[in-house]
């Protein structure tokens, strides 16, 4: 193999997809050539290195897909607004409703006994 | 919840399911939005309009694929039309990428100077320089590339989502690679 036809090969060697004869022509090409080897390990740092790319956090996009369907359908789907809100607003209301509830009863159940 | 099931519910539009839907795979539809558009802004609003697409023609997905995989296509082909408007808005600008994609991509056979490995740094720097380099390439390289290498998609899943054949995938994914690569040994040029 020569060092132009290993060039062409980069890819599938990068990706381990060569058969057993082809690597190892493009084993003894890399061998006999310090600038393809050069190339070559740039090329799998590179292709390698892509998988990086991922970004560290991604948005919800729920309740924006939400409210779109709702809008574009006329009202049809996602009727239920509270079904829409986005879960941190959904515990802070429910744990809010529940603070309340607590509160009023502890507030009738005292009242009258002071009355008194 | 198996695939079948969940595509069954979605198909009579039941809501929890399509917010399960979304929860599961919003994630991976922002990172392909993202890497072919390269703003973030975009690729949120990418994402939502990929979603609004599934629940209005999820009846015509036939099962034929993954729902994952009909999910990248039409992620796919959103961001292709939304790199066209802004191609159209700008097209002084696209010329200069055109023309750098077609210099590069020429330029990078036996004698081009790539980055010896050592001038690669690791890391933080590596990305930035990649994230840079993927930017200038043309949209069909930079789709291969997100695909196979950032997203790491089997070669079967890519030829699904784009509807090339096997080899034109595997030649283009090369070419794209060498281009890559080219456009990151010019920016080192340019340093």
């Amino acid at each position: 193999m020569t060092s132009d036809e290993a060039r062409e090969h980069f890819s599938a060697a990068a990706e381990m997809m060569l058969d057993p004869a082809q690597q190892e022509a493009f084993e003894h090409a890399l061998a006999h050539d310090a600038q393809l080897r050069d190339e070559y390990e740039t090329f799998r740092r590179i292709v390698h290195g892509a998988h990086k790319l991922s970004p560290s956090t991604t948005p919800d996009v729920l309740h924006s897909v939400q409210n779109k369907l709702h809008q574009r359908s006329g009202g049809r789907y996602y009727r239920d607004r509270f079904a829409r809100l986005p879960s941190g607003w959904t515990l802070w209301i429910v744990t809010a409703l529940i603070v309340g509830l607590v509160l009023a009863f502890v507030v009738l159940r005292w009242l009258p006994a002071t009355d008194m | 919840m198996d695939e079948p099931t969940l595509l069954r519910k979605l198909q009579a539009r039941d809501e929890a399911a399509f917010n399960r839907l979304v929860r599961e795979h919003q994630a991976q539809v922002f990172r392909l939005s993202l890497r072919m558009l390269g703003d973030s802004a975009e690729a949120e609003e990418i994402t939502q309009e990929v979603f609004v697409t599934v629940f209005k023609s999820i009846d015509r997905f036939r099962g034929d694929s993954k729902l994952s995989t009909w999910l990248y296509r039409i992620a796919i082909n959103h961001c292709r039309n939304r790199i066209k408007y802004l191609n159209r808005r700008a097209r002084g600008a696209t010329q200069e990428f055109d023309d750098f994609s077609d210099r590069e991509t020429s330029a990078s056979g036996t004698n081009s100077r790539l980055p010896r490995p050592d001038e690669l740094a690791e890391g933080h720097e590596l990305e930035s320089r990649l994230r840079v380099a993927m930017a200038r390439l043309p949209g069909d390289q930079r789709e291969l590339l997100v695909l196979r290498d950032v997203e790491g998609l089997s070669y079967d899943d890519i030829q699904s989502i784009t509807r090339l054949a096997a080899g034109t995938v595997k030649s283009r994914l090369h070419r794209a690679r060498l281009a890559l690569i080219a456009a990151i040994a010019s920016e080192n040029e340019r340093e």
